[in-house]
């Protein structure tokens, strides 16, 4: 363990670029995580974060109930 | 190290064929010589210069371009003060384009209390890399003059192990200065050699004699420049991997940098799972068939929903977004929606994400579309999203078939802490029947996705530093017959 501990050691002093990177992936890991935010997947991006109201449009392909609304 | 002058030797003889006198710095040893003029290997004895050499052989001078290294030049290899006494180039029976230089090193000064058992040692390059070749200590053994057959070998003390990397039988090209040995009988020579950077065991084994056991370390081009003071310029250059080259590329600090940071990854994504445990609400809705072809002008219903300020229908007497009864507004044609459903409310209690999955339980060769808008019912902002779910199957030429999904997920990130709750609009196909539609609202604090990603960044480094140090040992193995089937 303590011989480990010396590599890590040393590991740290040879790439502390590698080790500042690591740093930052945890911590955004960490923010990520306390904000409930997820890297990619979400359909936040695309939601309409406007409108409180029904919907104006609807239907498959815009096709609701034999008349195109679109 | 700074360079020594040549010293003058001790001793001559001279050539047998064309006369010249050719140096002698090890008398008392020397009897087999190469005439650097005609490039004649003859013996001598140096003791009686006069009396005429006898000719070995004469090599073809057009193939050779001589030492690197002048004869007779000094130098201090680690512990070892020794002169450049020989030179040879050497190829191999089996194949003659692949040729190397040995230069044969002889104490610079008589040792004293030293451990002589090193020397002769020898210097040997190829391709401008460069080994330093020396009795070995350890080495397998093997029972009479039986060579060696396997193909790696693990030192007991060192606890190195030897893959074979080349098996062949030498020929000389060429020699220059003295040797203590008629160096022809050499091509005599059965030799193995096994490889372990910065390390090369070597097996020289003569027709019904034991092997002899020699191991060679790695020097770089600049030591050998410095142990003898010549310019590294004027030194072969290095081509390709040596057999012995050291991997400049260590994989192993890359490697535990990044197992610590994947531990660490791990202890916080299960502190996150604990201490921001997630809230799930399951709700079941009927979708109301939708007559199929209407008439013009007879839409399903003309007036619009009554909705409040958060875009919630204005509820049936059961009250608003109550588990056991959806709230149910009119539909509108002009809206385009069969009617609002809205969902029991979900408290976020910290910011978390929403993930939302929409399953039409009995949706068959139809397709129902929903918009749903998640509201958070303290500030009224809502973020709608739209899903299509069709499912179709068959039977065609006697084959069952199906296409489409019943289900399909929506995933909100980085909602604030409050109450929210869903307001879903279904448009049905017309035509159909009701659709039962189950609707799934999850919190998550933590993704498995993000601890994913934030993985494989993390491994993009040692894999960056894996992918060149595989690369330099494919590079190696390019030049051996017995390359590993994997790195």
């Amino acid at each position: 363990m303590l011989a480990f501990l010396r590599h890590l050691g040393s590991d740290l002093r040879r790439s502390p670029l590698y080790a500042g990177l690591l740093s930052l992936g945890l911590a955004a890991f960490l923010l990520l995580g306390m904000g409930g935010t997820r890297l990619l997947g979400d359909d936040k991006e695309t939601a309409d974060t406007e409108r409180g109201g029904p919907p104006r449009t609807g239907g498959h392909g815009g096709y609701v109930n034999g008349f195109n609304h679109k | 190290m700074s360079s020594v002058p040549i010293a003058p030797p001790p001793a001559w003889v001279t050539c047998p064929k064309c006369a010249t006198q050719v140096p002698c710095y090890e008398p008392a040893r020397s009897k087999c010589f190469g005439c650097f003029n005609c490039r004649t290997l003859f013996e001598a004895n140096p003791a009686t210069p006069t009396n005429k050499g006898r000719i070995i052989k004469g090599f073809r001078k057009e193939n050779v371009t001589g030492p690197s290294l002048p004869l007779g030049i000094t130098g201090a290899l680690g512990s070892y003060y020794c002169r450049i006494t020989g030179y040879q180039v050497r190829t191999e029976q089996q194949d003659r384009i692949a040729e190397w230089r040995e230069y044969q090193l002889r104490p610079a000064e008589p040792i004293v209390g030293g451990d002589s058992i090193d020397f002769p040692l020898q210097l040997a390059e190829y391709q401008g890399h460069w080994l330093l070749i020396k009795q070995a200590r350890s080495h397998p053994v093997t029972k009479g003059n039986h060579s060696f057959q396997g193909k790696e070998w693990t030192s007991q003390s060192t606890g190195n192990t030897y893959q074979l990397w080349h098996r062949y039988q030498p020929v000389i090209r060429d020699a220059q200065g003295e040797f203590d040995w008629n160096i022809i009988e050499d091509e005599r020579l059965k030799v193995q050699e096994f490889t372990c950077p910065p390390y090369l065991l070597s097996s020289e084994q003569a027709p019904k004699a034991n092997s002899v056991w020699y191991q060679a370390e790695y020097l770089e081009p600049d030591q050998v420049a410095t142990a003898f003071g010549v310019n590294a310029n004027t030194l072969p250059s290095r081509v390709g991997t040596g057999a012995a080259q050291p991997n400049p590329h260590d994989t192993a600090p890359a490697w535990r940098l990044f197992g610590v940071a994947a531990l660490l990854l791990s202890l916080l994504a299960g502190w996150l799972a604990i201490t921001r445990p997630s809230a799930t609400t399951t709700e079941t809705f009927t979708i109301p068939a939708v007559p199929a072809a209407p008439a013009p002008g007879a839409g399903l219903l003309t007036a619009p929903p009554t909705v409040d300020t958060l875009g919630r229908a204005v509820v049936p007497a059961a009250g608003a977004a109550t588990p056991s009864a959806p709230a149910a507004a009119t539909p509108a044609a002009s809206t385009g929606y069969s009617q609002m459903l809205v969902s029991k409310s979900i408290v976020l209690t910290h910011s978390s994400a929403v993930d939302i999955t929409f399953t039409a339980l009995d949706l068959t060769n139809h397709w129902v579309e929903i918009t749903a808008n998640l509201v958070n019912e303290e500030t009224g902002r809502g973020y709608e999203v739209t899903r299509s779910l069709e499912y179709y199957e068959g039977v065609e030429d006697g084959e069952s078939w199906s296409e489409g999904n019943r289900s399909a997920n929506v995933v909100i990130s980085g909602l604030p802490p409050g109450r929210y709750h869903l307001n879903i609009y279904p448009s049905p196909e017309a035509g159909t029947s009701d659709t039962m539609l189950l609707v799934l609202l999850e919190q998550h604090s933590s993704f498995v996705s993000n601890f994913l990603i934030i993985l494989v960044l993390m491994s993009a480094v040692p894999l960056w530093h894996w992918m060149r140090h595989s690369s330099f040992e494919t590079s190696r193995w390019e030049n051996s017959d017995f390359a590993p089937a994997s790195d």
